[in-house]
């Protein structure tokens, strides 16, 4: 009788051992899943320990000023283009100001949003490239390889966002500027697709410092030109597999917004909407 | 525009009398009966000749006319004790580009003190301060990124890895030892499990 009600009492104990664990891994579930937000839910494709680069976009802080479309081109080399195809939208900027006017007068608002390539975790573009050109890589940035690349623009008409760009012509440049390219960055050819690669050139540069150093990457190691140079503080970048760093906050902030959402795109870069 | 009168002659009699191949449907090869011999002698010629020019290019390419101005001895320069990384500069400095030694390294050694006549090329070099034309024989193509400072310096990878085993080398370089292949890149890559991502060396 002793024994049957130990059994009772241990089996009692063991079920509700069995709940409270069953529960805690649940709710512990739960609560990752609402509170790590954007991306996490990808965490599963990657190996720990490793990245996830992501970038947010505070609309309401970005003045609009161009700064970052500056320092993208510089740091790409990207052709400076004529005043005539800057008139038909024809020269190629990795990041772009796109304007927008709402409301009538005299309830008139301008609105600029700063677009580069979103870096989606489903990327279309990548879906149809015949030649694996373009790619995504184990750390969300969505890869483009010039030398791959046969220029069949499929990826041009896949991209919802129309972020990447065709070299029509054999780029050209005034005499005396060669000397001032990014040794790290390729000049394109003409006949290849080329798109922002999050600066991808800073990564490997960060990546060999953080090794000469004998440390891990850190933080605010690796930050792409246009973040970098950003006077208003409005692009944040980082690791969004790393709960805690300021993207992956800022990604869950409530004002966050993706492009297109609907689509399933799952953009990398988010986006904040101005404060009303 | 119409087409000329006999446009249409010869429509429907391929094989038999056609403009693309000899008229009795047989290569000249086993008899040589009409004027094929000679010609295809003369196509042979032409595909020699244009494979010799290729040949030719492709070794002048890796072997520079004149290989290297300098008639540079290697092993006598290890043997003294040298490493790699005392002349070829860029490696200790934790750059990305090796380098080839300038005239100043050389002087480090070679000063007018020296009065051996075999490296009176070097001393005219250096008293005049002029640079060295070293031929570059290593090099990987401006869309790859390759850093000395990853393989060699963080890596230690050995140099001979790429660049053979120059301790024994007593002649001049003017080809490479192996030849710099993206198969040899990710060979290598693979054994050792570090990244084959393409962005990772494409740029």
């Amino acid at each position: 009788m002793e024994k049957l009600k130990e059994m009772r009492s241990s089996r009692k104990s063991f079920l509700l051992a069995a709940l409270g664990a069953f529960a805690a891994v649940f709710s512990g579930g739960i609560g990752r899943a609402w509170g790590k937000g954007h991306g996490s839910e990808k965490a599963g494709r990657h190996k720990p320990g490793s990245h996830l680069w992501g970038m947010v976009i505070d609309l309401d802080t970005c003045t609009g000023c161009g700064a970052c479309v500056l320092a993208c081109s510089a740091e790409n080399n990207q052709v400076l283009g004529s005043p005539a195809e800057a008139a038909m939208n024809r020269v190629i900027r990795w990041l772009k100001i796109l304007p927008s006017q709402e409301g009538e007068y005299p309830l008139v608002k301008q609105r600029l949003l700063p677009m580069t390539c979103l870096h989606c975790e489903h990327p279309p573009c990548t879906k149809v490239c015949p030649v694996n050109a373009t790619y995504r890589n184990e750390e969300g940035i969505v890869g483009q390889v010039y030398p791959r690349c046969i220029g069949c623009r499929y990826c041009l008409n896949a991209c919802p966002y129309t972020i990447k760009f065709y070299n029509w012509k054999e780029p050209v440049w005034p005499a005396g500027m060669e000397g001032s390219f990014n040794p790290d960055v390729s000049v394109r050819p003409i006949g290849v697709t080329e798109k922002c690669l999050f600066c991808h050139h800073r990564l490997q540069r960060a990546r060999e410092e953080a090794a000469a150093q004998g440390r891990p990457l850190q933080a605010g190691d690796y930050q792409p030109a246009c973040a970098e140079v950003c006077p208003a503080k409005a692009i944040t970048f980082g690791d969004l597999n790393d709960p805690d760093s300021a993207v992956s906050v800022l990604a869950r902030d409530i004002r966050a917004f993706h492009l297109l959402e609907e689509l399933g795109t799952e953009p990398k870069v988010t986006y904040l909407k101005e404060r009303s | 525009m119409t087409p000329p009168a006999d446009y249409h002659k010869n429509d429907g009699q391929r094989g038999q009398k056609s403009a693309y191949g000899p008229p009795n449907g047989q290569w000249a090869g086993g008899g040589g009966k009409r004027f094929y011999g000679p010609v295809l002698v003369l196509y042979g010629a032409a595909i020699i000749v244009l494979l010799l020019g290729a040949a030719f290019y492709a070794y002048s390419r890796l072997a520079p006319a004149g290989s290297q101005p300098i008639a540079y001895n290697h092993k006598k320069h290890l043997a003294l004790g040298l490493e790699c990384s005392s002349c070829h500069l860029g490696i200790a400095d934790g750059r990305a580009h090796a380098r080839l030694p300038s005239v100043e390294v050389c002087a480090a050694c070679h000063s007018s003190e020296d009065e051996n006549p075999r490296t009176k090329v070097i001393r005219d070099y250096v008293s005049g301060n002029k640079p060295i034309p070293w031929k570059k024989i290593y090099g990987v193509p401006d869309h790859v990124y390759f850093s000395h400072r990853r393989h060699a310096g963080l890596g230690k990878l050995d140099c001979a890895l790429c660049h053979g085993d120059m301790s024994k080398a007593e002649a001049p370089v003017t080809k490479q030892a192996e030849k710099i292949t993206m198969a040899r890149c990710i060979d290598c890559h693979h054994k050792l499990k570090v990244t084959t991502d393409c962005i990772a060396c494409h740029r």
